[in-house]
């Protein structure tokens, strides 16, 4: 019962990540859906984890905890994209008005 | 005749996705971005109810709190680059047949994904089996920390290279295009901030090292030690005890690679005591595993609050 | 009778957190809210404590109650001064245009 119904929330979670990271331009909103996917994945390995009737196993645990700091380093890496995407369309947007593309950022 | 603890599942799970659901699916960075810290907040839960204590720490720490930084880091961004200048781009949202079609395949997948999860078997696979067998004599009591740090301990080692390639990833994107600083001193500090770090350090300090030192017995670790740690200097970053320099000190270069070089070190003379890399020595292996679990917290705090402090380096700031 | 004291004392704390959650829904500003959330939600987290450390009874856990209890009293202190100092500034910036 439990488990059904965890597994029904990590399924229900993937797809509405994936909704999200279809239908949403933002591209924040489309960082946060994908780390909802990655939760939900965590979370079925984390249910078979748990489930094990020989007690609970330790390496889906390993693999999630190393998931976890992977996807905050990733989540970082991302949002310093962004913010250089930002910083890219400023400039365009400075010098585009004035003579076309300079020589854009290097 | 229904169970309080399925009660308590069943509400955590509807709270999981409804909160998932309307931060992905709101409007404003600064909404959707709270929203999903306590979404974090909540898994944090689950994976206490699911018997993964190591996991709720982790998340509580990373998921909920670094992540949330990080990501109210990049509100702040935009909304100074807002305020500065031009009027907010408008969204192409997508028609309403694209979305109509993606809801559509999603429901379609969410059910072929649950249909999947229930008809599948656990049972213990062959390295579950001799983590477990071999777990239970073992010198590290945490059966997380024991697969962390012996039986996969080259997931471990490579997790650190995945840090520091992301760590340097930003270096490069902050020293090729000057993105400007994020956190500008205050002009005025809120005069509750200077006690609250008298406070908050040496309780901070103690609970990380706490981690640290109970992660070979019972839940906790390095990541979990790092990520706290990280988190005390997001608030001295914040209140300008810490300020970005233009490159990082040799001590700071030293910090970050630390776990990482560590670890490769032990790697690779392993391969002299033993045939295999990796293996720790029968005489001094909990020292061994102590020292490198030091130097992974070490390199974890550090490169998180290099992650969100968005500067090549750090000094200390004068304290007014 | 530990156990009925217990109980009812975790009855009313959660009751307490019910009224802040309803003033923080419920009240039009930010100093209302704010003024919900600390009051209720105080008094209602220092009554689980209360009731918690009934039921566990054993010293360290009675310890860990109240430094959980201080920690949260603390944290959400400055958090509220935090908001209501940005509601302050925000406010009179706004009567100064």
């Amino acid at each position: 019962m439990t488990v059904m119904l965890y597994a029904t929330t990590a399924a229900t979670l993937f797809a509405l990540g994936l909704y999200a990271v279809l239908v949403r331009t933002g591209l924040i909103h489309r960082l946060l859906a994908a780390n909802v996917m990655a939760t939900a994945v965590f979370l079925f390995l984390i249910l078979v984890s748990a489930e094990n009737p020989e007690g609970v196993d330790a390496i889906p645990q390993a693999m999630v905890l190393t998931g976890i700091v992977i996807a905050v380093s990733l989540t970082a890496f991302a949002l310093a994209l962004l913010r250089y995407l930002q910083a890219a369309d400023d400039e365009e947007d400075q010098t585009g008005s004035q003579d076309g593309r300079q020589n854009g950022p290097d | 005749m229904i169970e309080p603890g399925f009660l308590l599942d069943l509400l955590l799970c509807l709270g999981l996705l409804g909160i998932a659901g309307s931060a992905v699916l709101s409007r404003g960075q600064f909404r959707a971005t709270v929203l999903f810290m306590v979404f974090g907040l909540l898994m944090a839960l689950t994976w206490a109810r699911l018997q993964a204590p190591d996991l709720a720490l982790a998340e509580a720490a990373i998921g909920a709190g670094l992540t949330g930084a990080l990501l109210l880091n990049a509100c702040k961004a935009t909304y100074t680059r807002r305020q500065a200048g031009e009027a907010a781009s408008q969204d192409d949202a997508p028609g309403t047949v694209f979305r109509l079609v993606a809801a559509g395949l999603s429901i379609l997948l969410a059910a072929g994904l649950a249909w999947l999860m229930y008809s599948l078997t656990v049972a213990d696979g062959p390295a579950a089996a001799m983590a477990r067998s071999e777990g239970e004599s073992h010198f590290l009591g945490n059966p997380v920390t024991v697969v962390l740090l012996d039986f996969r301990a080259y997931d471990t080692l490579l997790e650190m290279a995945v840090l520091l390639l992301a760590l340097i990833g930003v270096h490069i994107l902050i020293r090729h295009y000057r993105l400007p600083d994020l956190h500008p001193p205050a002009p005025v500090s809120p005069p509750m901030l200077t006690p609250l770090l008298t406070v908050a350090t040496p309780l901070m300090l103690m609970a990380g090292l706490y981690l640290f030192w109970a992660g070979s017995q019972s839940p906790g670790g390095a990541f979990q030690s790092g990520a706290l740690l990280a988190a005390l200097g997001v608030l001295y970053r914040l209140t300008g005890r810490l300020v970005p320099t233009g490159t990082a000190s040799p001590g700071l270069r030293l910090i970050l690679v630390i776990g990482l070089a560590l670890f490769s070190l032990f790697a690779c003379a392993a391969l002299i005591w033993s045939s295999a890399p990796l293996q720790y020595p029968e005489t001094a292996a909990y020292s061994l595993v102590l020292l490198i679990e030091f130097a992974l917290t070490l390199s974890i705090a550090a490169t998180l609050l290099m992650l969100f402090s968005g500067s090549l380096g750090l000094a200390r700031g004068q304290t007014s | 009778m530990t156990d009925i004291l217990s109980i009812t004392i975790l009855l009313m704390g959660a009751f307490f957190f019910l009224a802040g959650t309803a003033g923080l829904l419920r009240f039009p500003d930010t100093p209302g809210r704010l003024h919900a959330l600390t009051k209720a939600d105080n008094l209602g987290l220092g009554l689980i404590c209360l009731g918690l450390a009934i039921h566990d009874g054993s010293l360290q856990g009675i310890l860990l109650l109240v430094f959980i209890w201080l920690l949260a009293m603390f944290s959400a202190t400055l958090s509220a001064f935090l908001i209501a100092r940005w509601h302050e500034t925000r406010r009179s910036e706004a009567e100064h245009d």
